[in-house]
């Protein structure tokens, strides 16, 4: 059987998703001991990972480069840059629900490039009875749960809240099922959103779908089928966090859960930073470590 | 500002500073006492450890058991399992002691973000 990570980056006019994933890629290579890794890209992101980093490195980061296609006429997504900054750009993320066919892999592990793997605890997951495992639960650096509306329910009363960032599955006809239903999902995005009454974010998200069509597999009901990752939550630094630091496999930053209100955390567990262009900051950084 | 506000302040901001680390380095044990045997997941607590032994010490070599997820997992080497969730077990709590000690040394923010300071990467 073989067993592997997948990331998705495909660079908008604004954040380099392809230098995120290099990081991640050599992250899961420093601190995992079954790290095989494929990258999904398009061609013009490819091409810039190896002029700003050099095929070496981007070779040593990823055993499988897949050069795909993606839709270009997307919706706009703002990002921020802690609190006082934000950047509109297309939000070209939206095929994860191609991973069953695209993963070279028996066993798979999904992963956002803006994760960052810090600890071994993924190792644990190969050759799970479970067919798939994704988080439900976030906390944020101040472990909260309720992260300003992305708690674990879509909406006030809706369905429970699955993350795509980390995502476990093995190829079979239960995992192929739910990227199916994601596709369908995905071709009838406001049909879903409506019937699910969940918040216009202004463009497609791959969370959304992947925890409609898990409950629409659940025969409708919550019937907690879906298994957590190793360790019940993700932790998540939110767009308003700042990664100001990174040392020898320890990540330093700052929070500001309301405005004035600074707040230091170190953090050497996984972590999913949703500032992108934090983790652009300190890139070389975490690109030195994970190849010492 | 008053100055007697802002010192209290400060150790407001130490206080959840080192609440936050702790809670950090309970995330990193938890994530240290996970073991995957045989496509079940495991977790290394005393209560495992000592009903593994009581298993062994009635001349079982072999079990099964409910993981994690409710799965039930068969051990085929149930000497070998215990070794490694001691094994686990030990490791997970001297790092925590490790890490916790140096937090009691601590005694302002620039203590406890020491990492900031030096450049091992």
């Amino acid at each position: 059987m073989s067993c592997g990570y997948l990331i998705h980056a495909y660079n908008n006019t604004e954040i380099d998703y392809g230098q995120m994933a290099i990081c991640c890629g050599l992250l899961i290579k420093k601190n995992l001991k079954i790290n095989s890794t494929a990258l999904v890209t398009v061609r013009d992101t490819y091409n810039w990972m190896v002029s700003q980093h050099g095929l070496d490195l981007v070779n040593r980061a990823f055993d499988h480069v897949i050069i795909t296609d993606i839709e270009r006429d997307v919706d706009g997504r703002t990002f921020f840059d802690t609190r006082y900054s934000k950047k509109a750009a297309p939000y070209y993320n939206t095929n994860r629900s191609d991973s069953f066919d695209l993963s070279p892999f028996d066993e798979t592990i999904l992963i956002d490039a803006d994760y960052l793997v810090l600890d071994a605890r993924l190792d644990a997951v190969w050759g799970s009875s479970e067919d798939i495992m994704v988080n439900n639960t976030v906390i944020d650096l101040n472990h909260v749960e309720d992260l300003g509306g992305f708690g674990k329910r879509i909406g006030n009363f809706g369905i429970p809240m699955y993350w795509a960032t980390v995502f476990y599955f093995k190829k079979n006809d239960i995992s192929r099922s739910i990227f199916d239903t994601m596709k369908h999902i995905k071709n009838n995005y406001k049909y879903y959103q409506n019937l699910y009454d969940f918040p216009a974010s202004g463009y497609f998200r791959n969370d959304y779908a992947l925890s409609v069509a898990l409950h629409m597999l659940s025969g409708q009901v919550e019937c907690n089928i879906i298994k957590p990752l190793p360790v019940g939550h993700m932790m998540v630094a939110t767009e308003n966090d700042d990664l100001i630091w990174f040392n020898n496999g320890t990540a330093i930053f700052i929070s500001e859960p309301a405005q004035g209100d600074f707040r230091l955390h170190k953090i050497n567990t996984n972590i999913h930073i949703m500032n992108k262009w934090a983790i652009g900051r300190m890139a070389s950084r975490i690109i030195n470590y994970a190849i010492s | 500002m008053d100055e007697r506000l802002q010192k209290a302040l400060d150790a407001s901001n130490f206080r959840l500073n080192l609440l936050n680390i702790k809670s950090n380095i309970k995330i990193k044990v938890d994530t240290m006492i996970t073991v995957a045997v045989n496509g079940g997941l495991f977790k290394a607590t005393r209560e495992l450890i000592t009903f593994t032994k009581l298993i062994m010490d009635k001349g079982h070599s072999s079990v099964v058991l409910i993981d994690e997820n409710g799965n039930p997992t068969e051990i085929v080497d149930l000497p070998q399992f215990h070794n490694e969730l001691l094994n686990c077990y030990f490791t997970a709590t001297n790092y925590y002691h490790n890490e916790y000690a140096k937090l009691k040394k601590a005694r302002s923010t620039a203590d406890q973000f020491g990492e900031i300071s030096r450049d091992d990467a």
